[in-house]
């Protein structure tokens, strides 16, 4: 029999190194046994398939029930294309809660990705239908929601990737994304006064913008200056 | 819901409800907490898996809360008949993965066979490491009268061999195997207060999912014994006592090397040590009936050793085994599902709530679980065919490292299953046994 020579424990006479330190077995005497079984299975189990896609699946069927009422109703009853707003609704919802569920792995980038290219195809939607016609609706889905949507998914995706490429500390964090937040309602603004066809100007989002920048700075030098946050500790503990 | 004072008197029912501990199960059903432990059963020949099939196939009948499969209801889980029977499978190198409960034929445990090794794997809905241990002795007569083994001739053995903890698969099933016994010992009032802070968790780096790597140490068990005894303590105190101090060190080691002083506070110690309840409360279900005395260790009061901690576990293990502090847990599981709002949340809802509080109060309290099953006794006509027993607990996600404890005649397994690659807390545990003066025999997958 051959002893770790690290641990002290007996090993197996198939075993080619110790399984809690990794030395490998050196006895000349006794060399690994390479012809009894060893002592557990080594094959190893296929991966069952992923049973997330039976459930988007199973969603998909649960939410094409209200859809095949909706539109037999529309078509039955008749009177304008109304079926296309619930039924654009729970196509949206299906994209928000059953895309993460197909992806093989969490890839929120994409997910979010998805949701935001969802959310588009709905206002346009909306848009295209509107009561006013199509060119008031277009102006206003191109002038308004489009650029909105955009804003507010950069707002969510620039900190998520920021955040799958590097751990940050809760400090660094608030301060990213007061950065974000600020330069998003700068976003909105513009987008805003581009709509209202007024001469272009920003008015407020400056101010927001600066206090933001300004909380973002001192967050990211006290995280950076244990000292500093020792002090704030000292001054200001409850 | 009714208390029923004596076990419900029903020959055969076609469904189940979970019982109180099963019912957490299904709602954290995942990849890295799969809540399926495995019974092996090494043998003194090589397995043959034609025999094994058919020995499965004659007692699968008279384990009727085994033969299902698990359904949805529109508030709960059950257990629903499955017709037919599992195919013996050879044995793998990840054992313990999750049930998927979609999956044809459905069935809630498995049957392994690998060269002299037969192991049985259930999904911890089913039932706890005692009721498995029922059915694997059960299986293994029918198998060996099949066989033969140990200098026997295949042949039926004689009844008198047949009992509780191994049943005669000719006989019938009793109302009291289908129990849930919780109901019948839960106290009305009485709840045991619990609210804990969080235990430490040994850093580790996880291995892909579907992995589950063991370690077991074989020990004779007259000599863990004679230290325990030396000591003045229980086996099960020995081993929970070198867990613990394992578990100390591993973080002492860690927070040495943090920057701030702030951060180097130690979070407490705590091991979870399952108890058989039958043991206890008379019941002979073969469902779950099992709770846990959780083993606490301040570690910010400061550096225990050895003796120190053996000390604590000790007389934290004989004051916990109090039937009436028991009961009280009993009632404290007991009583959300008697509560009328949790029962009629509809069962999307109710696996949320579960799986959150679950995450959020369940797991982060315990630093590690050591299960130790006892000594197997077989009957003097099977005992010459078997080498050894094992138990093995299956993935689990905080604490990637759990531990398992099994006898059989003169030999102890210690079963270490990871999902990590970090192997320092079995190296710990088998080198102080080593120290002690125990000789370890070391058996691995990888
Ligand atoms: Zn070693």
């Amino acid at each position: 029999m051959s002893y770790c020579v690290n641990c002290g424990v007996e090993l197996h006479p198939t075993a080619e190194r110790c399984a809690l330190c990794g030395t490998a077995v050196a006895n000349p005497g006794r060399p690994v046994d390479d012809v009894s079984p060893k002592p557990y299975a080594s094959d190893v189990q296929p991966l069952p398939p992923n049973n997330r896609a039976y459930i988007a699946g199973l969603i998909a069927a649960l939410l094409s029930l209200p859809v095949l009422v909706c539109l037999t109703t529309n078509l039955v009853v008749g009177g304008d294309a109304w079926s296309v707003y619930p039924i654009g609704g729970i196509v949206l919802l299906w994209v928000l809660v059953a895309v993460p569920l197909l992806l093989p792995r969490p890839l929120p980038l994409v997910a979010i990705g998805a949701d935001a290219f969802a959310i588009l195809v709905y206002l346009f939607l909306i848009a295209a239908l509107a009561s006013k016609g199509f060119d008031a609706g277009m102006h206003w889905y191109l002038e308004l929601a489009l650029p909105l949507v955009l804003v507010a998914s950069a707002v969510v995706l620039v900190p998520v990737a920021v955040l799958r490429r590097r751990k940050l500390d809760g400090l660094r964090i608030s301060s990213l994304l007061s950065t974000v937040l600020g330069f998003g309602v700068v976003g909105v603004e513009t987008t805003v006064s581009i709509f209202d066809g007024t001469p272009f100007r920003l008015s407020w989002s400056w101010i927001v913008l600066a206090s933001f920048l300004a909380m973002a700075l001192a967050l990211w030098i006290i995280s950076h200056s244990p000292r500093l946050q020792e002090e704030i500790r000292k001054r200001l503990h409850v | 819901m009714p208390r029923p004072s004596s076990p419900p008197d029903s020959s055969r029912p076609s469904w189940f409800r979970l019982d109180n501990a099963a019912k957490l199960y299904p709602a954290i059903n995942t990849g890295n907490r799969a809540n399926v432990f495995r019974i092996s059963a090494l043998l003194k020949d090589p397995v043959d898996p034609v025999a094994l099939q058919a020995a499965l196939e004659e007692i699968l009948p008279r384990f009727p809360t085994y033969a299902v499969r698990m359904h949805s209801g529109l508030f709960w889980h059950y257990l629903g008949h499955n017709p037919g029977c599992p195919v013996v499978l050879p044995d793998v190198s990840n054992p313990c993965m999750r049930m998927r409960f979609h999956e044809k034929p459905g069935f809630l445990f498995r049957v392994f066979h690998y060269d002299r090794r037969i192991a049985v794997e259930f999904f911890h809905a089913l039932t706890d490491g005692s009721g498995g241990l029922v059915f694997l002795k059960t299986l293994l007569a029918a198998y060996l009268s099949r066989t033969g083994g140990g200098g026997r001739e295949p042949g039926p053995f004689p009844p008198g061999i047949y009992g509780d903890s191994l049943l005669d698969p000719r006989g019938e099933p009793d109302a009291e195997e289908f129990e849930d016994a919780h109901a019948r010992y839960a106290p009305l009032h009485v709840t045991a207060g619990r609210r804990e802070p969080k235990a430490y968790h040994a850093a580790s780096t996880a291995e892909p999912v579907h992995t589950l790597d063991t370690i077991t140490g074989v020990i004779q068990l007259d000599r863990v014994l004679e230290v325990a005894r030396g000591l003045k303590v229980s086996l099960t105190e020995y081993l929970a006592a070198v867990y613990i101090d394992v578990l100390c060190r591993l973080q002492r080691n860690e927070l040495a090397q943090r920057r701030t002083e702030r951060t180097r506070r130690p979070a407490p110690v705590r091991l979870q040590v399952p108890v058989n309840m039958r043991r206890f409360f008379a019941s002979r279900t073969l469902r779950n009936f099992s709770y846990f005395v959780n083993i606490n260790l301040e570690a910010a009061n400061g550096d225990y050793d050895f003796h120190e901690i053996l000390h604590i576990v000790h007389y934290t293990m004989r004051l916990g085994v109090d039937p009436k502090s028991l009961a009280a847990q009993i009632g404290q599981n007991v009583k959300p599902e008697r509560g009328l709002w949790l029962r009629i949340a509809p069962l999307f809802i109710k696996n949320l709530v579960i799986s959150e509080i679950y995450r959020r109060v369940g797991e982060p309290t315990s630093s590690g679980t050591m299960t130790n099953l006892g000594a197997v006794v077989l009957p003097p006509e099977l005992a010459p065919a078997v080498d050894r027993f094992e138990l093995a607990l299956g993935p689990s996600f905080l604490n990637r490292t759990q531990c398992a404890v099994v006898s059989f005649e003169n030999h102890l397994a210690v079963a270490f299953t990871r999902t990590c690659r970090e192997t320092d807390i079995e190296r710990g545990f088998f080198t102080k046994l080593v120290r002690d003066g125990i000789p370890v025999r070391i058996e691995s997958n990888r």
